[in-house]
């Protein structure tokens, strides 16, 4: 269990900055001046981000993933924002519910990848030549990856407070705006932080993908890891994707260690399931810094810090403005998007063959997810059977799953390329590194919940092993492994996209399906045919959705959880 | 006595239901809570007394009828009027001290007078000590003094208090109750009157200066009984035992009313709300009071006092019975039936039987189902028939629960089957596992 801070009534007085207090200062004005170089950088030309641009100098490679991780802060900020907004709005207003649910719904069933195809042609048309708007394009794109399981959750969660708070609230007389941060915002809390931690894992290979962006006839490279790993792909250079790949894991890592564990284990504080990870080493390194907790624990306030925290965010946001504003009075006259489109129909034939293709990549993705499953459960029924294995297996499989799939593709492409492999199998392992992590991660999530009794009983009577994964794990595992079949569905077409067509050192090969195509069409800036697939794959993935995977939801939920 | 604090005239509540019948939860209500006197509302659950309660703070609207405050029409929520809620409503997410804090943050009350006034308010309620602590770390009995305390540090005229102590256990609620009297009597608050709705007797009998007896269907107040009693109440006294005695009296009273036309009982009709009692409770009490006394009746208050268990949870058992006409229930006393001795002396599979025979006879919807059943090919009819017939008269969530509790009472009786996975009532004897089942099993 966790400490408690004791309260006292005269603690209010001021104890000395600590060693510590430093440290984290330290890490804090790196991030500041992180961002403030990534904002001088934004009113540049985009001319001057061509390939060259980029350094394979394994000594870049830190500033590299501070941009990486800036555009996945950005990104997030927005989704934050954006949830809150519609979020509540749906809860709120019958008539938005109507309107901004199934709308998510359908978005949700888009394959990321094939939104930053759009983004990069909205926001490269409605800013041109400008370094913002392809940042902005790259950022969208991480934001879609992120964002709608977020609005989601926070939707039910505000949907589902109490009846009695709002009545509290209403004898207490609370002004709407304290009910959404003292009530709503509270109890959307832990969900929010569980599917934000889900959403910024499975955005990191959307960041790495959306770095490199076709302009007309010129590829943009933003700096970051994802633009470092493409150069290094054309130029053959196998040493920098190892580079990049180990720098992925750290930031990964770090990331996770640093604000993922922590916010969890301040939830759990309240929430009535206690947490193991509660006494997390980042809580305490943060409960040992003095100063940092004033900041983050309202009831012991401190004045002067929080004075000198505002400061210097006002003057960094001026910072900021400022440079938007220069960018704002070189603005030029926006083209219209997809002003050469003059035919909007692509032809029948033409549609027909991207739904075959689309056909072949959905029994491509299906094939993968019955090999995921032949080869994830048996193991992850092994570790989730052994808890203290699973206790510390799980961090692993979490980073593990969270570690872009699009880094280690080069490594994978290199050893395709390079021994003349039959890319149409040897395809699947590159989708299978993709989905695989989810459908491990929930077999043991569902294991680790079964009632101890339930596996007792089969003991006490005797239950061969078969009969036992039979009756008892396999069911009860039942509605975790379908949640991990749908997310992991998801990952793999977002794969199929990424690996159904790559380039090494100059050659490339590709695999018959509606990915490849999609990125062939993007590459050759044919923004019709781009703007088709994903409406053909978007159909595809829904259809499969409404016809399969809800059905399937439905039956395990139903049959298999105790007790709703 | 004194001064009249809040008043209401003629209120009435009612749900409209589009396309079926509208469902009355209070009738025609008039009462009036006066200056230093703790009033009642005492009722089985369903009564309709919590929505009376929320009418009176001004939290929700009645469909007629006026409330004043002073004297004055309200609109919207009384400023005088603080709440204590059942499941206390305490933010997990707040610590005691913030959770107490809240309540005064809509007053624009600087932030240390703030604090000054919580901590004295947590002292109050004897909770000093525990301003850090988070509601989960609290057991039930501290998280409702939190209540209290985030209750009375507005300075509340009235405090209205919804079933406050019925999710606490019981030496938990003798020990809240007996200061919470203390508090009341020694002044230590600026509270002018409470409001209080209780289903438990012995509580009501135990704090309050007057007692509204609450009927059902619609919720009407069916007596109202003055209590001269001093504080501390012993419950050991002859006083206090006349005066639960009579709370009873007056209670089965309320019900009888209602089951009857002149001597007999009243046949219920086709959408009769069943009381939600569990099959085993049922069996239970037959036996219970076939072996307590084989030929006499039995005190309703001693049957509660011997099984510990509440008015809520005695009456809906007790009615469950006389509908099926295994019991019947006069002036405050149980007494078998014929067809109730019979089944308490019967073997298992008997007592299938009598049961079987009670529910086709004097419950019209089961009657219903199983005439349907007979008449429809394959014996099989879906759940969602039965309950589009319920909701013609009855709410959504009273229609399942009613058909649940048909559904329970019929499979014990094996009138009819029922397969949760797809729905279906049917008259396949459910013993018999068909060649398509035993494989999935």
């Amino acid at each position: 269990m966790f400490r408690f801070d004791f309260f006292n009534r005269n603690q209010l007085a001021s104890p000395l900055p600590n060693l510590w207090d430093f440290l984290a200062f330290f890490v804090i004005g790196i991030l500041m001046i992180m961002i403030a170089k990534g904002f001088t950088q934004l009113s540049g030309p985009a001319v001057a981000l061509g390939k060259k641009s980029i350094s394979l100098d394994v000594n870049h490679l830190p500033y590299y993933a501070g941009r990486s991780v800036f555009r996945m802060f950005a990104a997030i900020s927005l989704a934050i924002l954006i949830t809150f907004l519609l979020g509540a709005l749906a809860a709120k207003s019958r008539f938005a519910e109507r309107i901004i649910i199934p709308v998510i719904d359908v978005l949700q069933s888009i394959p990321v990848l094939a939104f930053l195809q759009i983004s990069v042609f909205l926001s490269v048309q409605i800013f041109p030549h400008k370094v913002l708007g392809i940042e902005l394009a790259a950022i969208i794109a991480v934001f879609v990856a992120q964002a709608w399981n977020m609005i989601l959750s926070f939707y039910q969660s505000v949907k589902s407070v109490p009846y009695e708070y709002y009545e509290m609230a209403k004898v207490l007389r609370l002004t709407n705006w304290k009910v959404f941060w003292k009530i709503e915002v509270p109890s959307a809390r832990p969900g929010l932080i569980f599917n934000a931690m889900l959403s910024l894992s499975a955005s990191w290979f959307a960041v790495v993908e959306a770095e490199v962006i076709q302009v007309h006839q010129n590829k943009v490279y933003l700096p970051g890891i994802g633009s470092y790993i493409k150069v290094a792909q054309d130029q053959g250079n196998l040493w920098a994707i190892f580079y990049a790949m180990m720098t992925m894991l750290i930031v990964i890592v770090v990331y996770d260690q640093i604000i993922f564990r922590p916010m969890q284990a301040w939830v759990a504080r309240y929430e009535n399931t206690v947490d193991d990870s509660a006494h997390h080493w980042i809580l305490s390194f943060l409960s040992k810094t003095a100063w940092v907790r004033k900041i983050s624990m309202p009831t012991v306030f401190r004045k002067y810090i929080s004075y000198f925290i505002q400061i210097v965010s006002t003057a960094i946001i001026f910072y900021g403005s400022y440079h938007v504003l220069l960018f704002l009075t070189t603005l030029t006259m926006p083209e219209l998007p997809f002003k050469h489109i003059d035919n909007w129909w692509l032809g029948t034939d033409k549609i027909i063959i991207l739904f075959k293709l689309g056909l072949i990549s959905a029994c491509r993705i299906l094939l993968v997810l019955i090999l995921c499953l032949l080869i994830w459960v048996p193991i992850g029924v092994y570790i989730g059977k052994n808890h203290r294995l699973a206790k510390w297996m799980q961090p692993i499989i979490q980073v593990l799953a969270a570690f872009p799939p699009n880094v280690l593709y080069p490594m994978m492409m290199y050893i395709i390329i390079s021994y003349q492999l039959n890319i149409e199998i040897w395809v699947f392992p590159l989708i299978m590194f993709a989905a695989q992590w989810y459908i491990l991660f929930n077999t043991i999530a569902g294991m680790m919940v079964i009632p101890r009794e339930y596996i007792l009983v089969a003991k006490s009577l005797h239950c061969s092993q078969i009969l036992i994964w039979q009756k008892v794990y396999l069911p009860a595992i039942m509605p975790y492994l379908v949640t991990g079949l749908m997310t992991a569905a998801g990952a793999a077409w977002n794969a199929t996209i990424m690996a159904e067509l790559f380039s090494w050192d100059g050659h490339t090969v590709a695999a018959s399906g509606l990915g490849a195509y999609m990125k062939q069409a993007s590459e050759l800036g044919n923004s019709l045919e781009v703007a088709w697939s994903v409406i053909i794959m978007g159909f595809l993935v829904m259809m499969i959705n409404v016809f399969v995977w809800q059905p399937l939801y439905q039956i395990a939920t139903h049959r298999f959880m105790s007790k709703e | 006595m004194s001064d009249i604090i809040i008043s209401v005239q003629n209120i009435s509540k009612v749900f409209p239901k589009p396309a079926s019948q509208d469902i009355s939860v209070l009738d025609n209500i008039d009462l009036s809570l006066r200056e230093s006197e703790i009033v009642c509302l005492l009722g089985t659950s369903g009564s309709g007394k919590s929505t009376l309660l929320r009418i009176m703070s001004g939290l929700i609207k009645p469909s007629s009828g006026i409330v004043s405050w002073y004297g004055q029409p309200i609109k919207g929520p009384i400023p005088g009027v603080s709440m204590v809620f059942q499941n206390f409503a305490l933010l997990p997410w707040l610590t005691v001290l913030e959770n107490v804090e809240l309540g005064l943050e809509a007053n624009n009350i600087p932030p240390d007078q703030r604090r000054k006034r919580a901590l004295a308010a947590i002292d109050i309620v004897g909770m000093d000590g525990f301003e850090s602590a988070y509601p989960k770390e609290l057991s039930g009995g501290m998280c409702q003094r939190v209540g209290f305390a985030r209750a009375i540090v507005v300075e509340p005229d009235v405090l209205f208090m919804d079933e406050p102590f019925s999710a606490l256990d019981v030496l938990t609620a003798e020990n809240l109750r007996n200061d919470l009297i203390d508090l009341w009597v020694a002044k230590k608050t600026k509270l002018k009157a409470i409001l209080m709705v209780t289903h438990n007797i012995y509580e009501a009998a135990y704090m309050a200066d007057r007692i509204l007896i609450f009927g059902t269907n619609p919720g009407r107040i069916m007596a109202d009984l003055k209590v001269d009693m001093p504080y501390d109440r012993n419950p050991d006294q002859s006083k206090f035992t006349e005066l639960v005695d009579s709370i009873y009296h007056h209670i089965t009273q309320a019900s009888d009313s209602f089951s009857r036309i002149g001597g007999r009982l009243k046949p219920v009709d086709i959408h009769f709300r069943l009381p939600e009692v569990e099959i085993s409770t049922l069996i239970g009490l037959v036996e219970t009071l076939h072996s307590e006394a084989p030929t006499h009746q039995t005190e309703i208050s001693d049957l509660a006092q011997e099984l510990h268990l509440d008015l809520d949870d005695l009456l809906p058992i007790i009615d469950s019975l006389q509908l099926l006409r295994f019991a019947q229930l006069r002036s405050g006393r149980v007494e078998l039936t014929f067809a109730g001795k019979m089944f308490a002396e019967a073997s298992l599979l008997d007592q299938k039987q009598i049961f079987a025979r009670q529910l086709l006879d004097y419950l019209p919807i089961v009657k219903h189902i199983h005439k349907r059943l007979n008449m429809k090919a394959g014996h099989s009819i879906h759940q969602s028939e039965i309950l589009m017939l319920l909701r013609q008269k009855l709410s959504d969530t009273a229609s399942e629960d009613v058909l649940k509790t048909v559904i329970e009472w019929s499979r014990y009786a094996e009138v009819f089957a029922f397969d949760v996975n797809s729905g279906h009532l049917s008259l396949d004897n459910p013993g018999e596992v068909s060649e398509t089942d035993a494989g999935t099993k």
